[in-house]
């Protein structure tokens, strides 16, 4: 590695935030390929949508502009609307089937 | 190493750690509460990058709201007989963690060298158009013959170049202000078409929530 590469990596830039958030939505993107829980999978999405919300707020900060900060409220909003209806079906498959499982989701109806 | 490099490490450490545990963990109990701290660690990091009001919003909606509602539905299921095993060594699971990495692997790459080249493209630019203005300068000077037409943009570009700088200057200290007077201003069709949409997912919650017996009926 360069002196300048080492030089350039202990400084924080936007560069870091981005890398950062690249490796959350990426664990956010295993949980929901491995896991099988319904509300397990939820919670990682609320993290790839955190780490959306992440990039946001950096390149908000790194461009001088407060839009990336408004994006971030919008987000948020529409992440806790998919959270309740997310858990309320989870709730309804509960309620039905006695165990919550992703499985269980393909027999939905109506 | 300067205090917000410092700062910035450790945020890092333990997002991506508590991450990793929300996905890792067998017991759903444990995933919400490392969820949660995920959550607050990102609404510390938001505090560093200066985004105070996004950085409460985060606290307050994210780590309160939101992790209440999925520690109560969790607290609601029965957890004994939730034993899944997390990562089978099967071909399939293999080749989804294989994936997941590779797709990491190219947003780490975008992230650190597309970034980066386009800032360092920005900058060289910012170069040549200072160079220019004062090659054009020069040849006003020296030349006899007085263009206007080259004068003007000149003083335009010293205009385009300064321009960025004021704008931190005034956008800056305040943060807050300028945000809820953007929200309200340019983006408050967004911001009604949001309010519409809480309506219509809390109507939906609550109907879902009283069906009995599942979302269709079956005979028992």
């Amino acid at each position: 590695m360069l002196p300048t590469d080492l030089a350039r990596l202990s400084h924080v830039s936007l560069n870091h935030y981005l890398v950062l958030s690249a490796m959350l939505f990426s664990i956010g993107i295993l949980g929901v390929l491995l896991r099988r829980n319904p509300i397990v999978i939820l919670m990682s999405i609320e993290l790839m949508l955190n780490a959306v919300n992440l990039d946001f707020v950096a390149f908000s900060k790194y461009n001088h502009d407060v839009d990336g900060q408004i994006m971030v409220f919008f987000v948020m909003t529409i992440a806790a609307a998919e959270a309740a209806v997310g858990l309320a079906i989870a709730v309804a498959v509960f309620k039905r089937f006695k165990e919550v499982n992703i499985a269980y989701f393909e027999k939905l109806k109506g | 190493m300067s205090a917000e490099d410092i700062l910035f490490h450790s945020f890092a450490f333990v997002a991506v750690l508590s991450a990793l545990s929300v996905i890792f963990m067998r017991n759903p109990v444990y995933s919400a509460l490392f969820l949660a701290l995920c959550m607050c660690d990102l609404g510390a990091m938001f505090f560093t990058l200066n985004a105070y009001f996004v950085a409460v919003a985060q606290i307050t909606v994210y780590a309160g709201a939101v992790m209440v509602l999925f520690v109560m539905v969790v607290m609601l299921f029965d957890l004994r007989k939730e034993a899944e095993e997390i990562l089978r060594l099967s071909p399939v699971s293999m080749a989804k963690v294989l994936v997941t990495a590779l797709l990491c692997g190219f947003l780490v790459g975008t992230g650190w060298l597309g970034y980066s080249a386009f800032t360092e493209t920005d900058s060289s630019a910012h170069k040549a158009l200072i160079t220019a203005q004062i090659d054009n300068q020069e040849t006003l000077s020296k030349g006899s013959t007085k263009n206007p037409d080259e004068d003007l943009t000149a003083a335009e570009a010293a205009k385009l170049v300064e321009q960025p700088a004021t704008d931190n200057a005034t956008e800056e200290p305040d943060s807050t202000m300028t945000l809820s007077r953007i929200l309200f201003s340019k983006f408050v069709f967004a911001f009604e078409a949001v309010s519409v949409l809480l309506l219509v997912a809390i109507v939906g919650t609550v109907a879902l929530a009283k069906s009995k017996g599942g979302t269709h009926h079956v005979a028992h």
